[in-house]
């Protein structure tokens, strides 16, 4: 923690920085093999690891290790490189804030006046597992966005007690199709609109108190592809404020089954149906909680 | 009777076994405590990260230190 304060620490999509060109990709691809590719060789190679340069875009090392210390030893290494950069040399002499207006991202649609759910998935207990393997306590996390008018489409026309009505068709599919994957262990592609063979998301009015209305939700899934499935139900509490016209809490449970693998996700030898959770809740404005949805592209937002 | 008694008790595994697999509202908490992230599992949102390379080139370039880069194929704030 010590050592990472004399650093400006940042994460980042590492394909896009690899293959874009866009002005920050083509920054990173200036130097990122300076240290030598990271993973192989071969223009298929993922660049991903850890990287220190300057701003300016000179070289400071690299590494792709869990182990801690190896990491340490890269950063010290790198901020002895740093100290005898002279700082003319060290920074950038156009400003990079201009720069960052020419850049493409999908955060840059980040939905500030609608919703986003952070999706929480993790495998469920079960036998025969070993508790010392990372894949036993694996878990993953994405978000889903929704657009503000998607967000009134939500609600019926009047909330009165006992009011029920299920979410739009087309948003509750998008929601599963591209969330409601198997990422334990590894990202994955979502499923093709056809996989979905069931979806729905009912609601109904339980409590109303001033400007807070209290909805239970309940739900199912169904959907599969190419040897991959995932099926449950879902259980879950929403308050909406009338007052403010935003979902106070939004939290979803689903509880139910995975089978097969996809290419990254790490099921190659766990492809039996086996028992799977998710947790779906409002994201925090935190800046690590504005994040794309993994597979954004899938939403077709312009 | 004794017999309806045994019959149940037989069942009784089975109905736990059945409940452990259903979303109920007597298992919806510990089905949502399982999943979420522990604050162990959540520390690292304690470190200063900014969310895109670019934002460290601009805070570094500002601040005169170096930039670190944790990358990796999806967004590692996000589905990785």
């Amino acid at each position: 923690m010590k050592l990472l304060e004399s650093f400006v620490p940042c994460a980042d999509e590492v394909w896009r920085l690899h293959n874009l060109r866009e002005p920050d990709c083509l920054h990173f691809q200036k130097w990122c093999d300076e240290g030598g590719t990271l993973n192989g060789d071969g223009r298929t190679a993922t660049r991903q690891g850890t990287y220190c340069c300057t701003p300016s875009g000179q070289f400071l090392g690299s590494a792709n290790h869990r182990d801690p210390r190896r990491i340490a030893a890269m950063l010290k290494e790198a901020l002895r490189k740093w100290k005898e950069i002279k700082k003319e040399d060290r920074l950038l002499k156009e400003d990079p804030v201009k720069t960052w207006e020419q850049i493409d991202r999908s955060e840059k649609k980040y939905p500030a006046d609608g919703m986003v759910l952070r999706v929480n998935s993790r495998d469920m207990p079960r036998t025969g597992l070993d508790p010392n393997d990372w894949r036993t306590h694996a878990w993953n996390f994405d978000y889903a966005w929704f657009k503000k008018d998607e967000v009134a489409r939500m609600l019926p026309k009047t909330l009165g007690k006992k009011t029920e009505w299920r979410l739009p068709d087309d948003l509750v599919r998008r929601l599963v199709r591209i969330h409601l994957v198997d990422n334990v262990r590894g990202q994955t592609g979502g499923y093709r609109p056809e996989a979905v063979e069931d979806a729905e998301i009912n609601c109904e009015v339980t409590r109303i108190k001033k400007n807070i209305v209290t909805i239970k939700l309940t739900g199912k899934v169904k959907q599969q592809q190419d040897g991959r499935g995932v099926e449950g139900t879902m259980l879950g509490e929403a308050l909406y404020n009338t007052k403010d016209e935003k979902f106070d809490k939004f939290e979803i449970v689903v509880l139910g089954t995975r089978w097969g693998a996809t290419q990254y996700n790490r099921r190659e030898d766990d492809r039996e149906r086996s028992p799977i959770g998710y947790v779906l809740h409002l994201a925090s404005d935190h800046p690590t909680e504005k994040i794309a949805p993994a597979e954004f592209g899938s939403y077709g937002w312009r | 009777m004794k017999r309806t008694a045994i019959a149940l008790l037989l069942l009784l595994p089975l109905a736990a076994i059945s409940s452990a697999n259903e979303l109920t509202d007597a298992s919806y908490e510990r089905v949502r405590k399982h999943v979420l992230p522990s604050a162990e599992e959540e520390a690292w949102r304690k470190n200063a990260w900014r969310t895109t390379f670019w934002q460290g080139v601009i805070d570094a370039n500002k601040e005169d230190k170096p930039v670190m880069l944790f990358a990796m194929n999806g967004h590692p704030f996000g589905c990785t």
